[in-house]
Formats: C-alpha cells, structure tokens, sequence
C-alpha cells in the first residue's frame, strides 16, 4: 500500500506539474464565474419589473379613459390616494376589487356595487387592511357564484391574514402562499371531482405535494426553502439556492476536463518514453496502474469540489448567503420532510460525478489499450459528447429500446431521477448496474493491456 | 565471484521472427561487463527483459538470485539503470524527477541525492527544468537515477550516447569505480567498441540473436593476435606479387595499388611469404603489422564487414 500512495504522489507531482493542469483548474473557476454572472445578470432581466409602467398612472389614464371606463376610473383612484409601490397592499387590494365588481353577480344580493365599492374605497382611503379584509369576507361569504368550498377557503385564508396581522401584499410571501394555497387546492378539489379515469396522477400529485410544503412552511414561518429537482422547475427560480444547485448543469465541462487527464495519464508515459523509467522500479504494474486511476479518480474530485466551493462562493456573492441554511423540503407519502439543501445541493454533485468517474474510466481504458493520447482523449470527448444524443436518437426516432443498454443511457443519474430519459420504466437502479458493467469491462481493458503487454 | 546476473536460454519471437535465440550468460560483482553487437543483434531486447520490460518467450533471468518474473519487486530491488535514451519529464526539474525515483524505490534519503547529483556532475542545474538540458545532462541525469539507490546491478544501454569525449571519460571511471571498489556489477551495451575495449572486463558478442562469445576483453585480444594477424605488404609490383600469392593459395584483401593486406597464422608464413615474394624478384618496400583492435575481431566473429560490403 505504501507503494501505491507513493506512486499517487508521484502521478499528483506530474499532473500539477503541468501547464495544462493548471489552465484546466483556471477553467474550471471561470466556468462557476461565468455561470454566476450569468445567472445574476439573466435574474435581474426576468425580474424586470412593470413599475415604472404600471405607476405611470397619467399615461395609463389616458390609455383607459374612453375604452374602458372601470379601468381608467381605477387608475384615477390609485394616483388619488398616491400609490408608489406594487408592493404595497392597496395596490393589489384596488385591482382585485375592481375585477371583482366588474364581474356579473351581484355582489351580495343587498347591497348595490357602488355602495360596496365605496365601502372597500373608504377602507383603502384609511389604508386600513384590516377593515378591508372584513369586507372582503363580508362580500365572499354572499357570494353564491363560488362553490361552498371555496367560499371556505377564501374565507379561511383571509381569516388567517387577519389573526396573523398580515397585509394583503404580494411582498408578504405568507399572503403568496395563502394564495397560492388557495388556487392549488381549488385545482385539486376540481381534479379529484372529474372521473377517476380522466384524473392526471401526476398533476394531483404535484398539487397535493406543493399543498403539503406551503401549508407546511407556512406553520414554522419559512420564507426560503428548496425543493428537490422534478426535471421541470429548472430556470424556474433565481436566487441563491436554485442557482447553485443547477450549476450541476454545467458538470459535463468537467467531465472533458477529467477525460484529457485520464486520457493522457499512461499515454504520455508511452509517449516520452518514461514509461521505462516508471516500470523498472521495484513495483509491480498493477500497482502502478491502481495509483495511476485512484490519482485520476481523485484528480476528478479535486475538480469537482474546486467547482462546488467556487459555485458556493460565488453564488453567495451574487444573490447572498443568507439562504444558505434555508432547508430541503421533501413530500414522501404526504408527509414533508426538511433536509439540508447544502447537503443536498452536494448530492447532486455526486450523482454528476457518476458520469464523470465512468469517462475517465473509459478515457483511462483507451490511454491503456492505444497508447495514445490524442486518441484517448479525442474518443473519449466525441463520445461524451455525442453519446447522449445518439441514444436519444435510437430510443426515440428508432424506438429501439435496446438502447437503454447503451452506457450513455445511463450516466446522467440527474436525468434519470427527473425522468427525463426517453425509456420506460428506466431506473437508478438499473442504470447503476448497467455503468458498473461497462466500468468493469473498461477497467479489465486497461489492466490487461497494461499489466501484459510488452514495453517496445 | 558472486553472480549478480544470471541469464540462461532466453529466447524471444516478435513477429513470428527469433529476436533472441538461447542466449545465457552472467556477470558477476566487481566486473564491467560489455554486452556487443551491432544494431539490430537484440542488445536491447535482451536488456529490457532484464529490466522486466518485455514478456520472456522461454529461458529465466536471475537477478541477485531472485526471478525476475516470479520476485519481480525482489529482483527489481537489485538493478538500476538506462534502457534506450535518457527519458524525464522535461516540465520537472532534475531534482524533481530524481525525487520522483527516490520515492520508488527503498532507503534513498536527500542526502544521498546530493551526493549523485554531486557524483555525475549536475550540482549546478540540478534545479533547473529539464527541457532546458542537453542530451548529455539528460545522461546524466539517468545516471543517477540508475545509482541512487546503490544497486548491485547497473543496466546501461548505450550509455555513452551524447557525451562529449571528457563526459564518455568520466562515466567510463564512474563504472570502473563502482565495479572495482564497491563491488557493483556493470552491464554496459554499445557499439562504440573502442569505447568498450577501455571500460570493460569481460564482452559477450551479440549477432543475430545469439551469443558468439564470452570471454575477458584482455584474452579476446590477445587470442586474435596469437592466431591470426594481419600484416600490409608494401610491393612495387602488386600484380605479379598478386599472381603468386594465387598460385600458393594465400587470399590477399585491402588490394590497392602497391600494397595489400594478408591474414597470417604464424611466424613461418610471414617468413615464407617474404621468400615467395622476394625469389620472383618483387621488392619488398614495406612489411607492416596492423594494430589490432576489439573492432576487428568484432567484425571478423560477427561477419559485420561482410554485410556492410
């Protein structure tokens, strides 16, 4: 074993050693800054936000005013009492009561709409949320147009902004959850109603789940939390948390990195000729080849985690480290579960290593077997980065199903657990298995021709 | 005389073709041993099974006792050396490559590291990157590599490659030093013969994959000199002097103008030459005898001249 940790220091020795290492570590730090100024720059375009629009209210005034009155008349109110931010409460309190009353029932059956209307305005004009609400309940509950239960739910949630002192502001994320709480389980009552043959299982799943974590976080109060990955929420949301967790995305960089070292770590040997100066010490050739894949393997994770902490950085810089601790919330059997989102964030990385360790694998299999390595190297890329592609072409132009043989099938474990792989039924389980062989096959190869073959 | 290195019937195929063919022999401590032949004879194949390189078709190579194949770590333990050319890592310095062997091999400590870099001669550039180095430098540098870790047998493939005449003297006492004084076993290949004829104790001649002899470079000498030397007459006549050289059956070669070359096997013929050539009225206006070297007798056991011509 002593032999061994020597030889891996040695191989460490050579591969710092060199430029090309060091313009690849150098990479892979621009690559989580480049990810990161990126992300924060592309956050700040989504969230460019309608103010400067929406509070223009001349212009929007005389926008409305001849088309559409209701419209005009609301914006004429709003500059009356001086709104100056979306978020504040009577913002959205002005614009829901104005399509409420533009709506075709009455409103109460009693009372005329403008009388209601000058209620809610008198309200607004006092910027008291509290009275608002009231009325607010007061006008739900007589309205026959909503089913019982969602009279109770709108009435439930409104109840709860009272007896928590919460405006009704869309800057307040328990109001957002309150609401979205309220459209999900409307969704989901729908979807339970329709016959069971005609239900989506999937999209009651999801509601239920999301139902679960909002009432759940809404309890113990927490504003920032993750959830795991379910293939389409990627894009969905900037931040400190989302951001660093799909810079995963960007792993299969590291994975042509990895494959120009593994590709090149016997070869080179071969190639200046100090291979004969390696094999005439004391120590047998498996040994020395053992060192010269563990040195690969931890070559590897050496990139991954310089990659991680960068991204950890960087994206802490960039949208703040205080959601660092926020939790990882899991739905497993309707009961949420919290995690730690780091902990998760770097499970990821692991399962994206995978496919990294089985490249340099092969990479290191072929440097073995040819002796070469711009062709290591070059196979390894071209298949990296067509490998993918080629089975998604046979799996789903071909409908060949044998093609979830294929390695590159089965590398991306991201994908596989976000089932967005073009097989049915495709799992981690048999994907690992699948990877192993292959790892197996590779790694029996470049012992073989390692170990046997002569030194010419 | 403890026997370091003991080879016997080794043989090698590559490419369905014999490369070696039942080659033995052995060196012994405190001896230079000179392994010769021209390229092509399997000097280096042989070398790289001794150095565990190449697979062995049939035949055991023995280092310190130990099988190189069965107690490769064992054997491995024993040897140092070159095989081919000079090999680093040029992006290293040579301290750093010297490094990369010390940690391979048992009971190098730094101090014996200086002390080779002070032995061959690098101590000024020994940290400086190595693509910087000559081919000389990078000689040794191997050297070094080959004798830190004090082994009983030093490998040494065309070792004087490269070296400038005072580099080739050096290494040449280094071996003898090593061999003499402490014991150390030396097996040197090259084609540069006059090279060898100075370093060596003992040479096996290589050709064609087989081992034509071994025998003490001082007795290989002298047993060429004693059966057969090559004497140059000088004649003013050459064709009738060629005329009766044919009639009395000696084969005369080197002819020029007035002059030739003739192999003889003692005294008595050179004495009855003379008379032959004298009584037909030739003069005789030079006999001389040729200086005879390792080269010669090379060329005359392995037919290398024959295959130049």
């Amino acid at each position: 074993m002593r032999k061994i940790w020597n030889v891996i220091i040695n191989e460490y020795i050579k591969i710092f050693a060199k430029i090309s290492t060091k313009i690849m570590l150098i990479c892979i730090v621009l690559l989580a800054v480049l990810w990161n100024v990126g992300m924060y720059f592309s956050s700040r375009n989504n969230s460019y936000s309608p103010e400067s629009y929406e509070l223009d209210f001349d212009a929007r005034i005389s926008e409305y005013s001849g088309v559409d009155e209701t419209r005009a008349d609301m914006y004429r109110f709003m500059k009356e009492i001086g709104i100056e931010s979306l978020e504040d409460w009577r913002y959205n309190a002005i614009n829901d009561i104005t399509y409420e009353l533009e709506d075709k029932q009455a409103p109460s059956g009693q009372e005329e709409k403008s009388t209601v209307s000058e209620w809610y305005k008198k309200a607004i004009r006092n910027n008291d949320y509290k009275e608002y609400i009231k009325l607010r309940m007061k006008y739900i509950s007589g309205n026959n147009a909503l089913t019982s239960e969602e009279r109770g739910l709108k009435l439930g949630s409104l109840q709860y902004l009272l007896d928590h002192d919460i405006p009704p502001s869309y800057s307040d994320y328990r109001y957002q959850k309150l609401r979205n709480l309220e459209t999900n389980k409307i969704d989901l009552a729908r979807q339970e109603q329709m016959p069971l043959d005609s239900q989506d299982k999937k999209t009651i799943t999801k509601l239920r789940n999301d139902i679960a974590i909002d009432e759940y976080t809404l309890e113990r109060n927490i504003e920032t939390y993750m959830v795991p990955d379910d293939g389409d929420n990627y894009f969905d949301m900037n931040g400190f948390l989302p951001v660093f967790s799909n810079s995963t995305m960007l792993i299969m960089v590291i994975n042509v990195l990895i494959i120009i070292v593994a590709g090149s770590i016997i070869s080179t040997e071969f190639s200046s000729g100090t291979i004969k100066f390696l094999l005439i010490n004391p120590i047998k050739r498996w040994k020395i080849l053992v060192a010269k894949y563990l040195a690969v393997l931890t070559v590897g994770i050496i990139m991954l985690v310089i990659y991680y902490v960068f991204n950890l950085l960087l994206a802490g810089i960039f949208f703040g480290f205080g959601d660092m601790g926020a939790p990882l919330l899991s739905v497993v059997n309707g009961k949420v579960h919290a995690g730690s989102s780091l902990l998760y964030v770097a499970w990821k990385y692991i399962l994206g290593s995978l496919g990294v360790l089985t490249m340099a694998t092969f990479a290191f299999a072929v440097s073995s077997l040819v002796r070469n390595s711009a062709l290591a190297i070059g196979l390894g890329t071209f298949l990296l980065l067509s490998g993918y592609g080629a089975v998604f072409i046979l799996a789903s132009g071909l409908h060949w199903d044998w093609a979830r043989y294929i390695l590159f099938a089965n590398t991306d474990i991201n994908m596989i657990i976000n089932n967005q792989t073009p097989f049915l039924g495709h799992t981690v389980g048999f994907a690992l298995i699948v990877t192993a062989v292959y790892m197996v096959v590779f790694l029996l190869t470049a012992w073989d021709a390692f170990v046997r073959r002569d030194v010419k | 005389m403890e026997t370091i290195l003991k080879v016997s019937n080794l043989k090698k195929n590559m490419g369905g073709r014999k490369i070696i063919d039942d080659v033995s022999f052995e060196t012994y401590a405190g001896e230079v041993f000179g392994f010769l032949g021209p390229n092509g004879a399997g000097k280096t194949t042989t070398i790289k099974m001794i150095m565990g390189l190449l697979d062995i078709d049939e035949g055991h190579i023995e280092i310190c006792g130990f099988d190189n194949v069965c107690h490769f770590e064992k054997a491995m333990e024993c040897v140092g050396g070159i095989v081919e050319n000079p090999e680093t890592y040029s992006y290293l310095t040579g301290m750093q490559n010297l490094r990369q062997y010390k940690r391979m091999r048992k009971g190098v400590t730094e101090e014996r590291l200086k002390e080779v870099v002070k032995l061959v001669g690098l101590e000024n550039r020994i940290h400086e990157k190595v693509k910087r180095y000559s081919l000389g430098m990078r000689q040794r540098l191997g050297l070094a590599q080959a004798i830190m870790h004090r082994p009983k047998l030093i490998v040494m493939d065309e070792p004087t490659n490269g070296l400038d005449p005072s580099g080739i003297r050096e290494l040449r006492d280094i071996f003898k030093r090593l061999a003499h004084e402490e014991g150390v076993s030396v097996l040197v290949s090259s084609h540069l013969l006059s090279e060898m004829e100075l370093m060596c104790d003992r040479v096996g001649i290589l050709a064609n994959g087989r081992l034509i002899g071994v025998k003490p470079v001082k007795e290989l000498i002298m047993e060429a000199q004693g059966n057969q030397r090559i004497v140059r007459f000088t004649v003013n006549d050459i064709e009738s002097a060629l005329g009766i050289l044919e009639e009395r059956k000696w084969e005369p070669f080197n002819v020029t103008e007035n002059s030739f070359n003739i192999a003889i096997e003692n005294d008595q013929q050179l004495g009855s030459i003379g008379i032959a050539l004298a009584g037909a009225d030739i003069w005789l206006l030079g006999i001389e005898r040729q200086s005879h070297n390792l080269e010669d007798i090379f060329i005359e056991i392995t037919g290398g001249g024959e295959q130049i011509a």
